[in-house]
């Protein structure tokens, strides 16, 4: 395990390794960077969960991630198609009738041509049909003050979907006095019988690899049978040998697509075709419902369920299955997939397993 | 709030469960969006498109099982529901249902949710999902899924309030289950049955308030640019959801495909319809009428001379019109047989008196094959209403009021008086063993509408 520890060098921590050897690195774990800037003793300070989530959300890396999964990269369009229904309580009343009215036009003009993908410009001809909407309501506006107007709209909804913070501390009004802020959300306690947990713990640590085994038989079977649904079947019948080659061989999706072999045309292919998270998800998927299956009857065996069991319990058992395979298998799965680019051979249990079974087929 | 990051996975935080959509699909939402009316409703109904859209995608990645899923009686499919919800309810895995509620953004920590997928019998779900549209990246977003169960216990603790427009907003934590839990529940658990209502509505108070409202907003704008929501409460809301007939006229309302006087006597039509109990006719057919009968105003021949309701001279003279009334009718080719016997009802509308009489009677039905032998039950007979409407005598003429007939499905027939005309009249098959109503408006407008009839079909 590697342990961090901060020191007064800016940008900069110690780490050690499970040798014990002192080593300098440029990564400063994002934990760190939450604890050294919170302030308790602030006054109307936030809880540190709150602030790890405003460190957190805030955070350069993160936003990346984030856009790149889609989340903040829409277009102003796009933000002011969106059904507001608190946002636009905030507004003035200009405002909402501005936003109205750019349903009114846009919106109805995209759905008519059902259009898809990135909003483009409003048209003059839109704006001028908005401008008139508006002059209606006894607001004159040229269509080219309006289209400021709307721009402007756009970030102000923006701005105003950052999420609330909770305050840690709450001044009672009558006293004076501080207390923490009783609002604050707690962590439920786990109602655990130990002794349940622990034979629990036994059967699934005993079952687990027998799981992921079926899992993967059944989620690359998953996986075969929608390619050869969908419109890029007539690629399935390089699946297997894509994995092959990102599992066994260590080979990027860059690497593949210009590997003559693998018979891949570009990038992109390889990455629709092959979409390797979405066999982890659908693997997980496998492991879990496997998992479940045998533990209720376990469970049942063991007279700690009926079955069919209640739904609290089945939800607290899928829960904790969730947690438990997420633990051992795929939060590992899933970030070595996410650090790909180095050429390194995947070396998490999921992917030694994978391998073996992609060699066998 | 922070806790809805805390419940969710590390690995649903790094990979949340994201569908792209196909292009045909994008389209087929765009049509269900053009059955409802006005722009912002068309919008939420073309987002919850695809919002189901992505769901089945995701459900054929996950499970290839596809007779499991079972879209057919979606309520986004019946325009004239999605006109009023646009979530998507009554979906189903094996037999549990499912309500998808779309959102274009989970920042808010809010999620917003039809009052009908929470109190309605026939919207409520057993699991309710809710979907993240990124419309302009074509995406569904599953950020998760709520039991009736959960919602149940959080009601309990914090009580409902409906928001202006049939909306309640409850906080996004607790949609904190993956969606792969849904294919969990439907293997393992066995659907507890919701189908108790939440507390009893009042629909006679509403009824009268929902057709008044509706007609008073059609005099501003065209019903195609009302909402609903804006008009009524959400027990009004209720009232109308609750009861299909109604929700189709509510929409056949916004569609301008009824006139305003048409849409108060309709909904009158369909409130006695719903709710009153029907009157069994069967027995009139051989002249027998029933003490509960006449103590609600009916009458017949018979009867009448015990009763002395009418002055001698005038239940001769009536007799003797009805006769008329009857040959007039068979003469002009109407299958009536000679021995009927007419069931009346005296009923003032407005200010003016009239005299309604139903004439109930049967036939063996002339398709039968007579060479099976058969036991008189188990003939088919063929009911009919023959319903009359006359002055009151002196009165001689009826100054163009006229009659309606009609069933929840709509108008059966409608006949209005001319200048001189002693009485109108509407015959009908009534073998279907629907309930039909009979309605009288006259011509200043004011309406009636009379309990209902059903022939029974003993």
């Amino acid at each position: 395990a590697n342990i961090s520890t901060h020191t007064p060098n800016a940008n900069s921590c110690l780490a050690v390794n499970s040798n014990g050897e002192e080593k300098k690195t440029k990564y400063k774990p994002i934990s760190l960077e939450v604890l050294e800037s919170f302030n308790p003793d602030l006054k109307d300070s936030q809880s540190l969960g709150n602030w790890t989530y405003t460190v957190v959300y805030r955070h350069r890396d993160f936003k990346k991630v984030l856009s790149e999964k889609g989340s903040s990269h829409l277009t102003d369009w796009a933000i002011l198609n969106r059904e507001n229904v608190a946002p636009l309580k905030q507004l003035s009343v200009r405002s909402r009738h501005i936003s109205k009215a750019f349903h009114a036009v846009y919106r109805r003009d995209r759905r008519q041509a059902k259009a898809t993908g990135r909003c483009p410009d409003p048209s003059d001809k839109q704006l001028n049909e908005m401008s008139n909407l508006l002059n209606e309501k006894k607001i004159s506006i040229s269509p080219e003050a309006l289209l400021k107007e709307i721009e402007n709209l756009a970030k102000q909804l923006r701005r105003l979907e950052s999420p609330e913070m909770v305050p840690f501390f709450q001044t009672n009004p009558e006293t004076g006095t501080q207390r923490e802020n009783p609002d604050l959300p707690v962590v439920d306690p786990t109602r655990a019988d130990l002794q349940e947990q622990c034979e629990m713990s036994h059967f699934l640590r005993e079952n687990l690899i027998v799981a992921l085994e079926q899992a993967i038989q059944l989620g690359i079977k998953d996986r075969l049978v929608e390619l050869n649904n969908s419109r890029r079947q007539k690629h399935a019948h390089k699946y297997i040998l894509g994995l092959r080659l990102i599992y066994c061989n260590g080979l990027t999706q860059q690497q593949i697509a210009t590997d003559k072999l693998a018979g891949f045309a570009n990038k992109s292919q390889v990455a629709k075709v092959l979409a390797p998270m979405k066999l982890v998800s659908q693997i997980r998927f496998r492991t879990i419902e496997k998992l479940l299956d045998m533990i209720l009857v376990r469970a049942e065996k063991m007279g700690l369920t009926s079955i069919p069991p209640q739904e609290n319990y089945l939800s607290s058992l899928v829960h904790h299955l969730e947690q438990y395979v997420d633990d051992k298998i795929f939060t590992n799965a899933t970030s070595e997939l996410r650090a790909g680019g180095a050429n390194h051979a995947l070396n998490s249990l999921y992917a030694s397993y994978l391998c073996r079974y992609l060699q066998e087929k | 709030m922070i806790n809805s990051l805390m419940q969710l996975s590390d690995f649903r935080l790094l990979y949340p469960e994201l569908v792209w959509l196909e292009p045909d699909k994008i389209e087929a939402a765009v049509q269900l969006s053009n059955q409802v009316y006005g722009e912002a409703h068309q919008w939420s109904v073309y987002l919850h498109g695809l919002a189901l859209a992505g769901f089945e995608q995701w459900f054929t990645q996950r499970s290839h099982d596809t007779t499991m899923l079972d879209i057919r009686d979606c309520s986004i499919f019946t325009p004239s529901v999605a006109n009023l919800i646009a979530s998507v309810c009554n979906l189903k895995i094996n037999d549990f249902r499912l309500c998808i509620i779309a959102t274009e953004s989970v920042a808010a920590e809010a999620v917003s949710m039809p009052c009908a997928v929470v109190d309605s019998a026939a919207y409520k779900a057993h699991l309710y999902v809710l979907a993240e549209v990124i419309e302009e990246q074509s995406q569904v977003v599953f950020r998760g899924i709520l039991s009736q169960e959960q919602l149940s216990q959080y009601k309990e603790s914090s009580p409902l309030q409906p928001t202006d427009e049939w909306h309640y907003t409850l906080p996004l934590w607790l949609f904190d289950q993956e969606l792969d839990q849904l294919l969990f529940y439907a293997k393992h658990l066995e659907p507890a049955d919701i189908s108790a209502e939440a507390a009893t509505v009042k629909t006679h108070q509403n009824i009268d308030l929902i057709s008044s409202r509706l007609s008073e907003a059609a005099m501003s704008l065209p019903p195609s640019e009302h909402k609903p929501w804006e008009l009524l409460s959400w027990e009004e809301g209720r009232t109308i959801l609750d009861s299909q007939p109604l929700t189709a006229c509510v929409y056949e309302w916004q569609a301008q495909s009824t006139s305003k006087k048409s849409l108060r006597m309709r909904i009158q039509e369909i409130f006695s319809l719903v709710s009153q109990s029907a009157i069994d006719t069967a027995q009139w057919a051989e002249g027998q009428l029933s003490e509960a009968y006449r103590s609600m105003g009916y009458w017949n021949f018979s009867t009448l001379a015990s009763a002395r309701t009418l002055e001698l001279a005038d239940n001769d003279l009536f007799k003797k019109q009805l006769t008329q009334a009857l040959d007039y009718l068979r003469a002009k080719g109407r299958l009536i047989p000679a021995d009927v016997y007419p069931v009346c009802k005296d009923v003032t509308v407005g200010s003016e008196c009239f005299r309604l009489c139903t004439v109930v009677f049967s036939k063996a039905d002339p398709d039968e094959d007579i060479s099976v032998v058969d036991s008189s039950e188990n003939q088919r007979k063929q009911w009919f209403f023959l319903v009359i409407l006359g002055a009151v005598p002196p009165q001689r003429t009826l100054h163009g009021a006229g009659l309606r007939v009609s069933t929840l499905n709509g108008v059966v027939k409608e006949a209005v008086s001319e200048v001189n005309d002693p009485f109108v009249y509407a015959l009908i098959d009534a073998s279907s063993a629907e309930k039909v109503s009979v309605t009288i408006e006259t011509q200043s407008g004011t309406a009636m509408t009379l309990p209902p009839y059903i022939a029974s079909q003993g």
